[in-house]
């Protein structure tokens, strides 16, 4: 098994990644990094694509989710009500879960190439692929790729931070602007900021209060465990995420302007 | 154990993940198998989530399918 996946999945970047060092970078591996990174996300980006799409789609359409759930109790009318309104704003048929299961080999050996660190394994490179004569690991001639690099792990929590804020906005934000979209959508919301009041009234077990206390700072945590683990791993690590991150927030970017051009 | 596991899928629909929103189910992948671990105990439960995954690709027709 971690054979084929060896075969399949690392060996092909991890050659791409040495074919780059050899013949585009000229030896740096820093920008090699980079650009493997960007060239094995522009892959999987049609796949990503149509998930980010509909992840956009299902926080306009929260609001409406909730009434149907209301309005009708019986789980299968309520799945066929839902899908009707998926298919009024577009985003049905959706990509489907095992289409993202299958990205993740592909993102766990792009991570796995930077992990087992910058030394050149001869026995992993294809034949018809020259190995670098000079490496130099010295990123701008600032950061040592193989060694920790605080800065880099800061950096890399940060772009975390900003992709999550990005992709999923406070809900505070969501209340205020389907306000000015509609008095009656503030006066549902309003109602259901008071039931939830009083749901909160009743006394909640502990896991109940963990699992919310988790969804409130999941978006804080997870930064900074990214941003520690970037930094105790290595600078190479560290540069991977900030890239990956940075390319997420460029096409969620580039999603969303193209929605509300759509919708215009 | 079966806490344990439900615990887990709970965690991970909190997670900013961006397989939450592409399932094509009705209830999602995850919610379904937190349905049947409940129902079946924890090994049929994840074999039959496994299996639920599986069936959850664009080319699928039935998009309701409750435990």
């Amino acid at each position: 098994m971690s054979s084929l996946w060896n075969t399949v999945f690392y060996q092909p970047i991890y050659n791409v990644l040495i074919f780059i060092i050899t013949n585009i970078t000229f030896g740096d591996v820093g920008f090699a990094i980079i650009l493997v990174t960007i060239i094995v996300k522009l892959i999987l980006s049609p796949l990503t694509k149509k998930s980010i799409k509909s992840q956009i789609l299902m926080k306009q359409m929260e609001p409406e989710l909730k009434q149907i759930k209301k309005d009708f109790p019986n789980k299968e009318e309520q799945a066929k009500k839902t899908f009707e309104l998926y298919k009024k704003y577009g985003t049905n048929p959706f990509s489907g879960c095992l289409v993202i299961i299958l990205q993740l080999p592909v993102i766990f050996a792009l991570y796995y190439v930077f992990y087992k660190g910058l030394s050149i394994d001869a026995s992993l490179v294809y034949s018809f692929i020259q190995t670098p004569t000079n490496l130099h690991t010295n990123f701008l001639g600032l950061i040592e790729m193989g060694s920790q690099s605080i800065f880099l792990g800061v950096f890399a929590g940060v772009t975390q931070f900003i992709q999550g804020y990005l992709s999923s906005p406070v809900k505070v934000k969501m209340a205020k602007s389907s306000e000015a979209r509609s008095p009656d959508a503030s006066k549902e919301a309003f109602r259901e900021i008071v039931k939830e009041s009083e749901l909160v009234d009743k006394p909640k077990t502990f896991q109940e209060q963990l699992s919310d206390s988790m969804q409130m700072n999941i978006r804080y945590i997870l930064p900074v465990f990214i941003a520690f683990i970037a930094w105790k791993i290595s600078a190479a690590v560290a540069l991977y995420w900030i890239v990956s991150n940075i390319f997420t927030i460029a096409q969620e970017w580039c999603i969303r302007r193209q929605l509300t051009r759509n919708s215009v | 154990m079966k806490k344990f596991f439900i615990n887990f899928i709970n965690l991970y629909q909190k997670i900013p993940f961006k397989s939450h929103n592409s399932c094509v189910f009705l209830p999602t992948c995850s919610e379904y198998t937190k349905e049947t671990i409940l129902k079946y105990g924890v090994f049929i439960g994840v074999y039959k989530g496994f299996r639920r995954i599986c069936r959850c690709h664009p080319w699928q027709k039935n998009h309701y399918d409750s435990v």
